[in-house]
C-alpha cells in the first residue's frame, strides 16, 4: 500500500519515513514553503554600526537613500512587525542580520548579529539589553542622526547640525540639551532613569566619544514611545500592546535571530525584492506554523555560508513575499458577515462575492482590495491610503448590489451567492430572484434562500471583535487578524417607528403618573425579542428571558440596535407598549441621513417596523370603562382590556403559512394600599407571575381554516407583561399585590395575593383532575386572573352572601360575571373554574375577531381573504398513545358568544305549573365536551336553573343555615348532574347534550321572596308536617328529607323520596325538540 | 393506651390553633410579610397541644443527654420549611407539605398517609385527624397502626374556599372546631368590595351533617383558641375581647357565656394551664407584660419587662405552673409575678420552647437545641440547620427535632 505525504522541503529529512509503517512505500511530495519578509533597510544602519536608526540618514556615511527610501522610518517598520503579527498571529518570527561585504567575514557575522539583536530588543522592549548592543557598536553619526530626529520630531533643542560622524561643539551642546530635555519630559521616570549632567563629560572624556549606557537607555525610551504610537496610535503602551508584544512567537525562542554576516548578499535576481542598495540590513521573516524552518545554521564564522547549508535562503525551500514599508499606510481589515442560516440553524458566514468598499470621512472612497477566506468566511480587506496609521478613525465600509441572495442547499454544501435560481441549477429559471419568487416556493425550499440587504453601511452598527461588542466606529480602530475578524451580524435589528424613524422613544408615556416622555435605552428596557423556534414547529418564544422579569429578554439595548440574537428566526420585538415586526425589510435611510452621523442611522439591518401594516393588524379590546359593556363578542361584561395582534409571515407549519394571534395585556405592579405585600412579593410577580401564566395558557392550539381560500394556520400566543412601578410607559391595569388571600381583576385595576404568582397546591389541594391529554394541572391563580384580563367570565358560580357571611359552595342569585345557568361549572378542570387548565372555548372570542375582520373591507381581509376559522388541538391520547385532534367551531352567530345561551326559556313551565329556567349551550368541541363526564363526547349542555329563596324561622346562625341548604337542597340537586343526557335520533349539533341542574339560592326574611325566585322555601319547625306546599311556596320542618322538595320542584309526587329518573325530565326533551336545533326527536338517557 | 395521655388529650384538647405556618425567621419564605416588632407570630404550638403537649408541656420526661442517635433525610417531596412533629409512645409523625410519615424509634419509616396540604393534624386515641387529602371540607381519620385512612368523609363545616380551620379538638363521638373567614374582597358592578371577617365555632357529631351547637362572631380570631374548665369552656380571643362559649351546650345556637376584656393593652398571644388559668402576653407602652387571670378574667398576677422583643410566641406553661416566656436572647421563667430564672441562648434567638413534666425546658434556637433545667444548661445539640418546629419527646425520653431536610433523634 502506498502512502503519499506532502511535506515542505525545508522540513523534510529521512526520518520522515517513520510516518509510514514498515514495508510500505512512502511517497513524499516536497513543496516549497512561503514566508513573509520585512526588510529593515540598509539606510537604517550606518556602516560598522549596530544601532537601528529612526529614519533614513542625512549627509552621513551610510547608504545614500533612494527616493523611495527617503520616507522610510525604522520605528514604523518595526510597527509593521506587530501589524503582521496581529493579522497572522500564528506565524513565527525569525530575525536575520546581514552585513555588507566590506571587512572580515567573521566581523560581519558579528555585526549582523548585533544588528539583528538591536532590532530584536526594540521589538521585545528590552531597554537594558538594547542599550548594551548599542554600546558595543555605535558611532558619533548614530547619535547625531538620532538627535536630529528628536529635534525635528519632538521639537527639542538638540539638533547637532550636520551628521558627519565628527565630534564638535554643536554635537556637544545638542547632547547637553538632550539630557536636560529628556529629564524635563521624563521627570516621572524613576530616579535611576534621570540622566546626570556628568554623562556629557563621560562622552567628552573618551577618545571615541562613545555614549554611555544611560544615554542609550534614554534613546530607547524615546524609540519605545514612537513605536507604541506607530503601533497603537497611543502615547503609552496599554495592556493590548503589551499583550501583543509578549505574544510575538519566534521560530526558536532560544535563538530568535540568526547572523548571516555577508553570506547572502542581495543578488541580481533578488534585487527587485529589496529596497536596500547595500547588503547591510536586518530581515524579519514570518513563517506559517506548518512551514517553520529547522534552524541548523553552520557554526562556522570564519567563512561565508552557502545556500545549500542554509535552512532559510536555500532557493528550493521558500518563496518570500516581501512586505513593503508602505504597508504602514495600508490597513488590513478582517471582516466577517454572518446571517442566520435556516438550513444549518446557526449563524454562518456570508459567502464570497460581496463587493465591499471602504470610505474615509464619509465620502472619500479608499482603494480597497478583498480576499475571501472560504475556510473562515472572512473577507480580508486591504485598504490603501490610510493616513492615520494604524487605523483610519473615520473609516467605514459598505456594500450594495442589485439582487444578491445566499443559497444554502444543505448542511454539507457550502453556501454561495446567487442572483438567479439558474446559478445553482441551470435548469431553473434565469430571471433575477425576487422575494415573491421565493415566497412562492414550498416552505422547506424557502429556507434555502437568504436575501442580503441591498445596501449596507457599517456606520452606527454594533459589531463584535474578540467576543466584545461595540460601536463599529470603535471596533474598526482595533486590530484584526485572520483568526479574529470583526463580525457584522446581518440579522441585527433596528426598531423603526410607524413614521419610519429609527429614533424610537416612548411616546405613550403615562401622564397620570407623570412619567418622563423619554426612554433611556438600557439593558433594563422593557424589551422582549420573540423568535420562531424552527426546531419546535416554529413556536413563538421569548429569547433569553431576563432574570428579574422573565417576560422580557436579557439583551443589551443601550442603543436602538439588537445584536444579541437567538439562533432562530427573530419575528417580533416588544418594546414599551408596542410590537415591532421583523420581516424581510431592511433599514434603508436616505443617503443624506446615513452620512449624517448625528442622526445615528443604521443602513442594512433588519428593520423591525412598529405594527407593520404589511404583516400586522392590531385590535385593542376594552369594555366600556363606565358600564362594563364589552365590544362585540370579544369579551364579557366587565372583563377584558387587552389587545389582539394578528402577525402574518411567521414561517411555515404543516406546509402552510403560519401566522400568530398574539394576545397582549400588561400591568403595573404596586404594593396594595391596605395590606401591602413586601418588595419580595412584587419581585416574584414581576419576575415569574406573567411567564408562569403565559406558559400555562399557551397550549399548542391551532386556529385552522374552516372554509375559504386563505392558506394559513394561526397560532394563539399570550404575551403578558408586568412592570415595576418605576418603569415608564402605559399600562392597562394597575395591580396591587396584597398579603390578603385575595385575587380579582377589573379592566383597569386588580388585586393579586402575594402567593398567587405561582402554583399553590395547598390552596386547591391535590392535583387529581386529569385533562383530556392526561395533563394533571396544578392550580395557578395568575392564569385565572389573566383570563379575566383577556375577556373571560368565571366558570364557577358565585357564593351566596348574607350580609358579611359567605355561604361557600352555595350559588347565589347574583352571578354578574358567569354565564347564565352556569354551564361550565361542571368543568372542574378548567382554568376559569378552578384555576386549572386552559380551554379552547376560552379563545373563541379571539377567533370571532378573525372571522369578523376576515370579511371584505375589514382589516384582516388582505391576509385572511374572507375565510373563516375553527380551533384545533392535537395531542397524544393517553388511552391509546396515538395522536388525536379535537376541534371547536362556534362560528354560527347563535353560538359565538360562549357565555350566552344559544337558546333559553327563563320561565319554563313544563314541570307542573312551576317555573324553572332552561339554557342551552353548544360546546362545539374542545376539552369541555369530553371532560365533564368521562368517556362521553357531549355536544352541549342544557342547565335547568332553579332560583330558590330560603327563609329560616328561628335558625339564625349562618353556619346552620348554610349547612341546611347544603344538605337538604344543594346536595340532592347537584346529584342530578352527570346522570342524564338528551339524545337526538338524528345527527345534529346537539345530538348528545348534557342535562344539568344549577340551583341558585337567596335568603330572605321578609314577606316576599326576591324577584326572579322560582321557589320559596320556609324552614320552620312549627310547620305541621314535614312539608306543606302552596304553589311556589314550600314550608318545611328543618329535618325534612330534601328529596321531597326536589321532587316537588320537578312536579313529582312528594309522598316519595325516590331518586329522579330520566323519565322525570321528559319535559326538557320536549322543549329542546321545539327549538330549531335539530330535525329529530330527543329523549332523555342515563349515563 | 397510656391513661394519662388519654386524659391529657381529652381534657387538654385545648389551644389547638391556627394554621401551621412556620415561624423561623431564618427560613421564612421570601414572600412572607414583614412583621413588626412585638407582633404575634403564627401559632404552631397549639396544633400540638391536643396531643402530648399542654401549652408546650409534654407529659414525657427528658432522658436525653444531647447525643445524636440518628438523623434521617427527608424525601425530596417532604423537604421544605413547613412541617412539624407529633409523637405517640415511640412513634414520631413527621408532618410535612401534604404528607404524614410515621417513623419508629430506630428511624425506620413505618407508613405514610396524605392530608390536605398544610392542614392541622391532631392525635387522639391512636387516631390522627386531619383535613382530607381530596377535600378540605372533609375530615379524615388515619389509624396509627399502618396509616390506613379509616374514614375520609366526615363533614367539616365552614372550611370551604377561603375559610380556614383554626382549631380542631376530637372528642369521642363529636368534635369541636373553629373556622375563620378572613377579610375578603369581591367584585361588584365593576368595583372591588371588601367583605368583613367572621368566625364560626361549633360542636358536631362525626356521623351526620347537623351541629350539636354552632355560634358565630363577626371578627377575626387573633389568639390561640383555648379549652379550660376541664374542657367545658371554649375561649375565642378576637381583636376586641375573649369570648367564652359553653362547649357542652345543648342549645343549638347558644349565646356566649361572657367576655373577658384583655388585661393587657395590646394582646399578642395567650395560653391556658391545666387549672384553667389564662396567660395573656401583650405589649403596653414600651414594655411586654404577662398577665395571668382565672377563667373568669380575674387577674391573679402580673409580670412586666421593659422593651419589646422581635418575636412574641405564646407563653409556655411548665409542670408547676411556671410560665416560660421568650425574651430577645433566651427565655425567662416567671411565676407569681416573679422572675425565677433566665436562660440565655446567646446569639441564637429562641424559636420554639417545649417544657416537660420533669421540669426540663427544650429550646430550639435556629440550628441549636438547648436543654436546660431551672435555668441551668443540661446540654446543647447542634442540628446543623434550622430547627423548624417545636422539639418533641417520646415515651423513652428521647428528643426529636425537625429541620428543612432532616428528622433528628437526640438521645
Amino acid at each position: 500500500m502506498n502512502q503519499t505525504t506532502s511535506i515542505p522541503l525545508a522540513l523534510f529529512n529521512g526520518n520522515d519515513t517513520a510516518i509510514g509503517t514498515t514495508h510500505q512505500t512512502c511517497e513524499f511530495q516536497l513543496t516549497k514553503g512561503s514566508a513573509h519578509v520585512l526588510e529593515m533597510e540598509d539606510v537604517l544602519f550606518h556602516h560598522n554600526s549596530a544601532v537601528m536608526m529612526p529614519d533614513n540618514p542625512k549627509n552621513s556615511s551610510g547608504s545614500a537613500a533612494t527616493n523611495q527610501q527617503k520616507k522610510v522610518s525604522g520605528v514604523r517598520t518595526l510597527a509593521l512587525v506587530f501589524r503582521q503579527h496581529q493579522a497572522y498571529p500564528e506565524q513565527k518570527v525569525l530575525l536575520a542580520g546581514h552585513a555588507d561585504r566590506s571587512g572580515d567575514p567573521k566581523i560581519n557575522f558579528e555585526i549582523s548579529g548585533l544588528r539583528a539583536q538591536n532590532v530584536l530588543f526594540l521589538l521585545q522592549g528590552k531597554r537594558s539589553e538594547w542599550a548594551d548592543i548599542c554600546i558595543k557598536k555605535h558611532k558619533i553619526e548614530d547619535y547625531q542622526q538620532i538627535l536630529v530626529y528628536f529635534a525635528k520630531g519632538m521639537g527639542w533643542d538638540c539638533n547637532p547640525g550636520e551628521i558627519n560622524n565628527q565630534w564638535n561643539k554643536k554635537t556637544e551642546q545638542a547632547i547637553a540639551n538632550f539630557i536636560t530635555l529628556y529629564n524635563y519630559n521624563y521627570a516621572y521616570k524613576p530616579a535611576d532613569a534621570i540622566l546626570e549632567d556628568s554623562l556629557l563629560d563621560t562622552v567628552k572624556g573618551n577618545g571615541d566619544k562613545k555614549w554611555p549606557k544611560e544615554l542609550w537607555e534614554a534613546v530607547f525610551d524615546l524609540y519605545e514611545h514612537d513605536l507604541v504610537l506607530a503601533t497603537t496610535g497611543k502615547h503609552t503602551p496599554d495592556e493590548a500592546f503589551n499583550k501583543l508584544r509578549s505574544s510575538l512567537d519566534f521560530v526558536d525562542p532560544t535563538k530568535p535571530f540568526i547572523a548571516c554576516g555577508e553570506s547572502f548578499p542581495i543578488s541580481q535576481d533578488t534585487k527587485q525584492n529589496y529596497r536596500s542598495q547595500q547588503d547591510r540590513r536586518v530581515e524579519i521573516l514570518f513563517f506559517d506554523k506548518d512551514e517553520i524552518p529547522k534552524l541548523g545554521c553552520p557554526a562556522r564564522d570564519s567563512s561565508v555560508h552557502i545556500e545549500d547549508e542554509c535552512p532559510i535562503y536555500n532557493k528550493l525551500f521558500y518563496n518570500f513575499d516581501y512586505i513593503t514599508p508602505e504597508s504602514y499606510f495600508t490597513a488590513l481589515y478582517h471582516i466577517k458577515f454572518v446571517f442566520y442560516n435556516k438550513i444549518s440553524k446557526d449563524f454562518t458566514p456570508v459567502p464570497e462575492g460581496l463587493k465591499i468598499k471602504a470610505w474615509k470621512e464619509g465620502s472619500t472612497e479608499l482603494d480597497t482590495s478583498a480576499q475571501y477566506n472560504s475556510g473562515s468566511g472572512i473577507y480580508e480587506l486591504t485598504v490603501k491610503g490610510i493616513t492615520n496609521s494604524p487605523r483610519e478613525p473615520a473609516i467605514h465600509f459598505s456594500f450594495s448590489h442589485e439582487g444578491l441572495w445566499i443559497y444554502t442547499k444543505d448542511t454539507t454544501t457550502p453556501a454561495k451567492l446567487i442572483t438567479k435560481m439558474s446559478d445553482v441549477d441551470p435548469a431553473k429559471p434565469k430571471e433575477p430572484l425576487t422575494r415573491e419568487t421565493i415566497d412562492a416556493l414550498p416552505g422547506v425550499e424557502q429556507d434555502c434562500y437568504y436575501e442580503l440587504p441591498k445596501k449596507w453601511d457599517s456606520r452606527n452598527w454594533l459589531c463584535s471583535l474578540s467576543g466584545t461588542t461595540g460601536d463599529s466606529a470603535d471596533i474598526l480602530l482595533k486590530a484584526t487578524s485572520a483568526s479574529d475578524a470583526i463580525i457584522f451580524n446581518l440579522d441585527a435589528i433596528v426598531l423603526v417607528d410607524d413614521k419610519g424613524t429609527q429614533g424610537i422613544s416612548d411616546a405613550e408615556y403615562n401622564s397620570a403618573l407623570k412619567r418622563e416622555n423619554k426612554v433611556d435605552l438600557s439593558s433594563e428596557s422593557r424589551i422582549a425579542l420573540l423568535y420562531l423556534d424552527q426546531g419546535d414547529s416554529n413556536k413563538l418564544k421569548i429569547y433569553n428571558e431576563r432574570a428579574d422579569a422573565r417576560h422580557y429578554s436579557s439583551i443589551p439595548f443601550e442603543k436602538n440596535f439588537i445584536n444579541d440574537l437567538p439562533k432562530a428566526v427573530s419575528r417580533i420585538v416588544y418594546f414599551n407598549n408596542a410590537f415591532y415586526d421583523i420581516t424581510w425589510k431592511r433599514t434603508e435611510p436616505p443617503d443624506a441621513d446615513i452620512a449624517d452621523t448625528n442622526k445615528k442611522y443604521v443602513c442594512g439591518a433588519r428593520s423591525a417596523v412598529m405594527e407593520d401594516p404589511d404583516v400586522h393588524v392590531k385590535n385593542a379590546v376594552c369594555v366600556n370603562l363606565s358600564t362594563g359593556v364589552p365590544p362585540n363578542d370579544y369579551s364579557q361584561q366587565w372583563c377584558g382590556n387587552y389587545e389582539l395582534h394578528f402577525l402574518d409571515a411567521c414561517g411555515v407549519f404543516e406546509n402552510q403559512q403560519l401566522a400568530y394571534l398574539l394576545i397582549y395585556w400588561n400591568c403595573r405592579v404596586v404594593p396594595d394600599a391596605t395590606h401591602p405585600a413586601g418588595a419580595g412579593a412584587i419581585t416574584n410577580w414581576v419576575q415569574d407571575g406573567m411567564v408562569n401564566s403565559m406558559e400555562f395558557s399557551n397550549r399548542p392550539y391551532i386556529i385552522r381554516k374552516k372554509d375559504g381560500s386563505c392558506n394559513r394556520l394561526i397560532r394563539p400566543f399570550h404575551y403578558y407583561e408586568a412592570k415595576f412601578n418605576n418603569r415608564n410607559g402605559k399600562h392597562k391595569c394597575t395591580v396591587g399585590i396584597t398579603t390578603d388571600d385575595v385575587d380579582w381583576m377589573l379592566p383597569e385595576t386588580a388585586r393579586f395575593c402575594d402567593l398567587s404568582y405561582t402554583f399553590r397546591p395547598a390552596y386547591y389541594g391535590a392535583d387529581t383532575v386529569a385533562d383530556i391529554d392526561g395533563t394533571m394541572a396544578k392550580p395557578l391563580m395568575s392564569a385565572h386572573e389573566m383570563g379575566h384580563a383577556t375577556g373571560h367570565f368565571d366558570d364557577y358560580l358565585y357564593n351566596l352572601e348574607d350580609g358579611a357571611y359567605t355561604y361557600s359552595g352555595v350559588p347565589s342569585y347574583a352571578q354578574p360575571y358567569t354565564a347564565p345557568g352556569g354551564p361550565y361549572n361542571l368543568d372542574t378542570a378548567a382554568r376559569m373554574r378552578f384555576c386549572r387548565l386552559p380551554r379552547m372555548r376560552d379563545l373563541w372570542h379571539f377567533v370571532n375577531w378573525l372571522n369578523d375582520d376576515s370579511k371584505a373591507g375589514k382589516p384582516l381581509n388582505k391576509f385572511l381573504n374572507g375565510s373563516s376559522f375553527k380551533m384545533a388541538y392535537t395531542f397524544t391520547d393517553p388511552s391509546t398513545a396515538a395522536d388525536r385532534t379535537i376541534e371547536i367551531d362556534l362560528a354560527d352567530p347563535k353560538y359565538r358568544n360562549t357565555c350566552a345561551p344559544s337558546y333559553k326559556e327563563e320561565s319554563f313551565a313544563g314541570f307542573g305549573n312551576r317555573n324553572v329556567s332552561l339554557f342551552l349551550y353548544k360546546f362545539g368541541g374542545g376539552e369541555t365536551s369530553e371532560t365533564i363526564v368521562a368517556s362521553h363526547v357531549l355536544n352541549g349542555i342544557l342547565p335547568i336553573a332553579i332560583k330558590i329563596a330560603v327563609k329560616f324561622v328561628g335558625y339564625n346562625v349562618n353556619a346552620n343555615r348554610k349547612t341546611w341548604i347544603e344538605n337538604i337542597l344543594l346536595t340532592p340537586l347537584n346529584n342530578l348532574n352527570r346522570k342524564f343526557y338528551l339524545l337526538c335520533n338524528t345527527d345534529n349539533q346537539f345530538k348528545k347534550t348534557l342535562l344539568g341542574v344549577t340551583p341558585y339560592f337567596s335568603i330572605y326574611s321578609g314577606a316576599t321572596a326576591p324577584a326572579g325566585t322560582h321557589y320559596s322555601i320556609i324552614v320552620d319547625n312549627a310547620t305541621p308536617h314535614d312539608m306543606v306546599t302552596s304553589g311556589t311556596v314550600v314550608r318545611v320542618k328543618r329535618a325534612v328529607d330534601g328529596m321531597k322538595i326536589v321532587r316537588y320542584f320537578f312536579g313529582l309526587a312528594t309522598n316519595s323520596v325516590a331518586a329522579l329518573t330520566k323519565n322525570d325530565f321528559a319535559p326538557v326533551a320536549t322543549w329542546i325538540g321545539r327549538m330549531d336545533v335539530a330535525n329529530g326527536v330527543f329523549t332523555v338517557e342515563n349515563f | 393506651m397510656n391513661k394519662r395521655l388519654i386524659l391529657t388529650t381529652i381534657y387538654v384538647a385545648c389551644l389547638v390553633v391556627v394554621s401551621v405556618i412556620k415561624v423561623d425567621a431564618l427560613t421564612t419564605p421570601k414572600h412572607a410579610p414583614h412583621r413588626k416588632k412585638g407582633t404575634t407570630m403564627d401559632h404552631l404550638y397549639p396544633v400540638l397541644f391536643a396531643n402530648t403537649l399542654q401549652n408546650g408541656l409534654t407529659s414525657a420526661t427528658v432522658h436525653a443527654l444531647g447525643k445524636e442517635a440518628w438523623r434521617k433525610r427527608r424525601t425530596e417531596k417532604e423537604m421544605g420549611s413547613d412541617g412539624h412533629l407529633l409523637v405517640s409512645r415511640s412513634t414520631v409523625f413527621v408532618i410535612t407539605a401534604d404528607q404524614i410519615t410515621a417513623v419508629d424509634a430506630t428511624g425506620k419509616d413505618l407508613w405514610y398517609s396524605k392530608r390536605w396540604p398544610q392542614s392541622t393534624v391532631v392525635l387522639f386515641e391512636n387516631v390522627l385527624y386531619c383535613q382530607s387529602y381530596e377535600n378540605k371540607s372533609r375530615l379524615a381519620r388515619v389509624s396509627l397502626e399502618g396509616g390506613k385512612t379509616l374514614k375520609s368523609d366526615i363533614v367539616l363545616p365552614a372550611t370551604a374556599d377561603k375559610e380556614k380551620l383554626l382549631f380542631f379538638a376530637p372528642l369521642q363521638k363529636e368534635f369541636l372546631a373553629c373556622c375563620q373567614l378572613p377579610v375578603s374582597q369581591k367584585v361588584q358592578n365593576g368595583k372591588a368590595v371588601s367583605l368583613p371577617p367572621y368566625y364560626t365555632v361549633y360542636r358536631k357529631p362525626y356521623d351526620n351533617w347537623d351541629f350539636t351547637w354552632v355560634a358565630e362572631g363577626k371578627e377575626s380570631v387573633i389568639l390561640p383558641i383555648m379549652l379550660v374548665s376541664n374542657g367545658k369552656k371554649l375561649c375565642i380571643g378576637t381583636q376586641q375581647s375573649m369570648t367564652m362559649y359553653n362547649s357542652e351546650s345543648t342549645v343549638n345556637e347558644p349565646s356566649p357565656l361572657g367576655n373577658i376584656i384583655y388585661p393587657v393593652q395590646e394582646v399578642k398571644s395567650a395560653c391556658a394551664d391545666l387549672k384553667g388559668n389564662l396567660y395573656f402576653i401583650g405589649v403596653s407602652e414600651k414594655a411586654e407584660k404577662l398577665v395571668v387571670c382565672d377563667e373568669n378574667g380575674k387577674v391573679k398576677w402580673k409580670w412586666e419587662r421593659a422593651g419589646i422583643t422581635e418575636r412574641l410566641l405564646p407563653p409556655v406553661v411548665g409542670s408547676n405552673g411556671e410560665a416560660i416566656v421568650i425574651n430577645g436572647s433566651g427565655i425567662c421563667c416567671v411565676k407569681e409575678g416573679k422572675l425565677f430564672w433566665e436562660f440565655s441562648t446567646g446569639l441564637q434567638d429562641p424559636n420554639y420552647v417545649t417544657t416537660t413534666s420533669d421540669g426540663s425546658v427544650l429550646i430550639a434556637a435556629r440550628d441549636v437545641l438547648f436543654c436546660c433545667k431551672e435555668g441551668k444548661e443540661v446540654f446543647i445539640f447542634d442540628a446543623g440547620s434550622s430547627i423548624i418546629a417545636p422539639p418533641v419527646v417520646d415515651a423513652e425520653g428521647s428528643i426529636y427535632v425537625l429541620t428543612p431536610t432532616e428528622v433528628i433523634k437526640v438521645m
